[in-house]
């Protein structure tokens, strides 16, 4: 499926469905995201998403591939 | 011939992805080919650097490097991000030459990976060509282990004598293996992100000499010199190439001469026959496809081969 078919906000309502929902409160304070310029807890990242800065740009991402990733094994 | 040298550079400073990159390199990469009796040069810390780093490659029994770091499209770096091999850099241009690497950084597989094995000659360069992500808890944990136990499978595959190819293959098959048994979704997200990022450049069929010491590779290219009369045995040398590097040599002599031992010096393989082979071994360059080359310094045995092919394929 193409990048563009899924939209920013497409992918921002499916973060907090798949991801956010599906971990307790105690997990996602738990967990830090590593990456080459920033380490973020993971509670952040919807934050991120919602202002678009660097971070939100490359979560966004990461959460188009993650669904196009399920869509595949969907067969959609 | 020397046993078999890896170089590992594992940066550890107060940056989290090296704090916990450097405790799975150890388990996953130095310590496994240090049991499989490598000579296994361990740059931890302060000497993962750009003058230790080039001191272990130059030697001349140095044959792959597996390095933690950080990383954009054209730069790799070491401890405390001092750069260690960049596109346009004449030092890293001369190592990658016959050499195998495994980048575990950020964006380097955009360029410089690319540039190190196509433009310098190295056999097989794995990398990332965006951010490499991963998510952790507590120091080490379970939560970040799938993601270098994903990455760490090209170095696993490596010393277990697979090509290449197949290495690659194995390391993105392991990445589906933890997104579909990934300790929460959030994991499974960035699994996806690395798998998807994960390239490699040069040649697929290459593997790394087993630490015994074993020279093998691809042949796509050869020369003959055919000598007129000499004082000596020589009648013959056919030059073998791959990707324009000599990697093999076909030295003929008088048919009942002794023949000189087979060898592999510095990655150039040196095979010894009788005249009365040199029409073989020319069939076979000149008719067959893939054609590849082993030497095993142990019992000094070598050979040119062809891959399995269906019987009969010469008929009519």
């Amino acid at each position: 499926m193409p990048e563009e078919e899924i939209t920013d906000e497409e992918a921002i309502t499916h973060f907090k469905k798949r991801v956010l929902e599906k971990l307790t409160m105690e997990e996602a304070e738990e967990l830090t995201v590593v990456t080459e310029t920033a380490v973020y807890p993971f509670k952040d990242v919807l934050a991120h998403m919602e202002a678009k800065d660097d971070i939100g740009k490359q979560e966004i991402k990461i959460e188009k591939e993650y669904m196009r990733e399920l869509r595949l094994k969907e067969g959609k | 011939m020397a046993i078999t040298r890896v170089v590992v550079q594992r940066p550890e400073w107060t940056d989290p992805a090296c704090h916990f990159g450097q405790y799975w390199m150890k388990v996953y990469v130095t310590d496994p080919f240090r049991k499989a009796t490598c000579e296994v040069i361990d740059l931890f810390g302060d000497q993962a650097t750009r003058a230790e780093v080039l001191k272990a490659c130059k030697h001349s029994n140095f044959v792959y490097f597996s390095g933690l770091g950080h990383g954009n499209p054209t730069t790799f770096t070491g401890q405390r991000k001092e750069p260690i091999f960049w596109k346009g850099d004449k030092e890293t241009c001369s190592i990658s030459d016959g050499h195998h690497f495994n980048f575990l950084s950020c964006e380097f597989g955009k360029e410089g990976a690319k540039w190190m094995a196509e433009e310098c000659g190295a056999v097989g360069v794995h990398a990332y060509k965006e951010s490499f992500i991963f998510v952790a808890s507590t120091y080490p944990n379970s939560v970040a282990q799938p993601f270098f136990d994903a990455h760490t499978t090209v170095d696993r595959e490596l010393l277990k004598g697979k090509a290449h190819g197949s290495a690659h293959a194995a390391c993105i098959a392991r990445f589906n293996y933890w997104i579909a048994h990934a300790p929460n979704p959030t994991a499974e997200r960035y699994l996806i992100h690395d798998r998807n990022c994960k390239v490699f450049y040069g040649d697929r069929n290459a593997k790394l000499p087993p630490c015994e010491g074993i020279c093998s590779g691809s042949i796509d290219n050869y020369k003959v010199v055919v000598y007129a009369k000499l004082a000596s045995t020589l009648r013959a040398y056919i030059h073998c190439y791959y990707k324009r590097k000599l990697v093999l040599t076909c030295v003929f002599h008088t048919d009942g001469a002794a023949l000189p031992d087979n060898s592999c010096v510095r990655g150039r393989t040196m095979l010894s026959y009788h005249w009365s082979h040199f029409d073989d071994i020319m069939d076979l360059l000149r008719n067959e496809k893939p054609v590849y080359y082993m030497f095993i310094a142990k019992t000094k045995v070598g050979y040119i081969s062809t891959l399995a092919e269906p019987v009969g394929e010469g008929e009519d």
